[in-house]
């Protein structure tokens, strides 16, 4: 959080922007890849809920996860916006409008993880339905939460897109790290719609895609921005 | 929102957030009374005869929570134009903040009005058992109180600037700045643990910082000087 505003450098920014977007990338991987490969059997309700019983703190460090990586994103989008500001105040704010959408949807169908626990908590009310009922409602909150993260993906994607233009344009990041950014976009829009379009699809090119959100963060940190074409952007647009 | 901002005078803003972010507690405590009235937490039978018995309630309950998220659009917005002139990217993540919270708390009234399709008799439902259909109810009013949860991560987030705009501020005292920083922490906290299996409830506790700065906004108001060289400062 950036206090002293006008003297903050574009070099700490950058520094603060790529830290946040980097704790990210490990939440994600473990709630969106690691949670999920351990616990759910595909078109196995009855393996998949007693999976999630035997490792419920596992399943439970997924679904806090998934909201912290949410709240550390309002931060990096707002230290970002500062930073790339300068290129263009209208693409920027577009950006933000983009991925700030995508966070109430990713942080409320959370709810379907915690339905799923509701489900499988053993409660005396739930005895009027039987065990495969049980089960077989939350296998579908499982399903539904996954279906729900396309639909958040969808603006996971679509901000990567001015953030990509505004870094390629810079000038004071390299572009080819725009492009990067710009094909991670796609590969998220490409996995939600393949999804929602073709049934049982597994399309999931976005492993292979998303370089660029980690290759950008790493530049942040490790590289910066170059600071005098930084301020140069800054005195023009100002 | 007011369009002649050179000349509205901070006070007036003090008064309007204040009072706004007044009507919240009761619409706050309504909620609660509607659920302690209705729910029995362990029997689904009870509760849903309860909600058949006393749907306008059960109904208002959810307008009334409906209506205080988009009042607390209106107080952060009110609280942003008082403010901004203390640090102005700080009183734009705590608008932000609030902007998050609101589409979470009204789209999770979804689940209370499950409860009305469950409960309203259609021919549909009849291939589930009464058991069954009173033991949804009790599952999605479950879920309606974890997605209260989620939501609260952010009634309690935006706490923290406006907390830390209060102490810089100048033109209010620092307490309830201090108290409010530190009721962010007290929801973010509950929302989480609840997440994590466990209830650490430090919720209530927070509420004073709030109430607090509520009191104060409308008896006392702020200081309109210091106020005025904040924003000539700003400006």
């Amino acid at each position: 959080m950036t206090i002293r505003t006008a003297e903050t450098s574009p070099l700490a920014r950058a520094r603060v922007a790529g830290c946040l977007y980097l704790m990210t990338v490990p939440l994600g991987i473990f709630s969106l890849m690691y949670v999920p490969s351990s616990l759910i059997v595909s078109g196995d309700a009855a393996a998949t809920a007693n999976n999630i019983m035997a490792s419920e703190a596992l399943f439970r460090l997924g679904i806090v996860s998934t909201l912290l990586g949410q709240v550390i994103g309002i931060l990096y989008i707002l230290v970002l916006y500062r930073l790339l500001k300068p290129v263009s105040k209208n693409i920027a704010v577009l950006m933000v409008v983009f991925s700030l959408l995508g966070i109430p949807m990713t942080m409320l169908n959370e709810l379907s993880q915690l339905g799923v626990l509701q489900l499988l908590s053993g409660a005396d009310y739930l005895t009027a339905f039987t065990t495969e009922q049980l089960q077989a409602l939350a296998y579908l909150l499982v399903r539904l939460h996954a279906n729900g993260i396309s639909i958040a993906a969808v603006f996971w994607g679509l901000w990567l897109f001015p953030l990509g233009y505004l870094v390629f344009k810079s000038g004071f990041l390299p572009a080819i790290l725009g492009v990067l950014l710009i094909i991670a976009g796609f590969g998220y829009l490409i996995d939600s719609f393949a999804l929602f379009l073709v049934p049982g699809s597994t399309v999931a090119i976005g492993l292979f895609t998303g370089w660029g959100e980690v290759i950008f963060p790493l530049w942040l940190v490790i590289k910066g921005v170059r600071v005098e074409q930084w301020k140069k952007r800054a005195a023009e647009s100002a | 929102m007011t369009t002649r901002t050179a000349q509205v005078s901070p006070l007036i803003y003090a008064r309007v957030a204040g009072l706004l972010y007044l009507l919240v507690v009761p619409l706050g405590i309504f909620g609660l009374y509607v659920s302690s009235r209705l729910i029995v937490p362990a029997d689904a039978t009870t509760t849903a005869s309860n909600i058949t018995a006393s749907e306008s309630l059960f109904r208002l309950g959810v307008v009334s929570d409906l209506f205080a998220a988009l009042v607390m659009l209106s107080v952060v917005l009110v609280l942003y134009k008082l403010l901004e002139p203390v640090n102005k990217s700080m009183a734009l993540i705590m608008v932000i903040f609030v902007l998050i919270a609101v589409p979470i708390a009204i789209l999770n009234k979804l689940n209370q009005f499950a409860v009305l399709q469950i409960l309203n008799g259609a021919d549909y439902l009849s291939v589930f058992t009464t058991e069954q259909l009173h033991a949804l109810v009790l599952l999605f009013l479950r879920l309606n109180s974890r997605g209260s949860n989620i939501a609260f991560i952010f009634w309690g987030l935006w706490l923290f600037p406006l907390g830390y705009l209060v102490f810089k501020s100048g033109f209010l005292p620092k307490i309830p700045g201090i108290l409010l920083m530190i009721a962010c922490f007290g929801y973010v906290i509950n929302s989480f643990s609840i997440f994590l299996g466990s209830s650490v409830n430090v919720g209530m506790f927070a509420a004073v910082g709030e109430v607090l700065f509520i009191l104060w906004l409308l008896i006392k108001g702020v200081n309109a000087e210091q106020w005025e060289k904040r924003a000539a400062e700003s400006a």
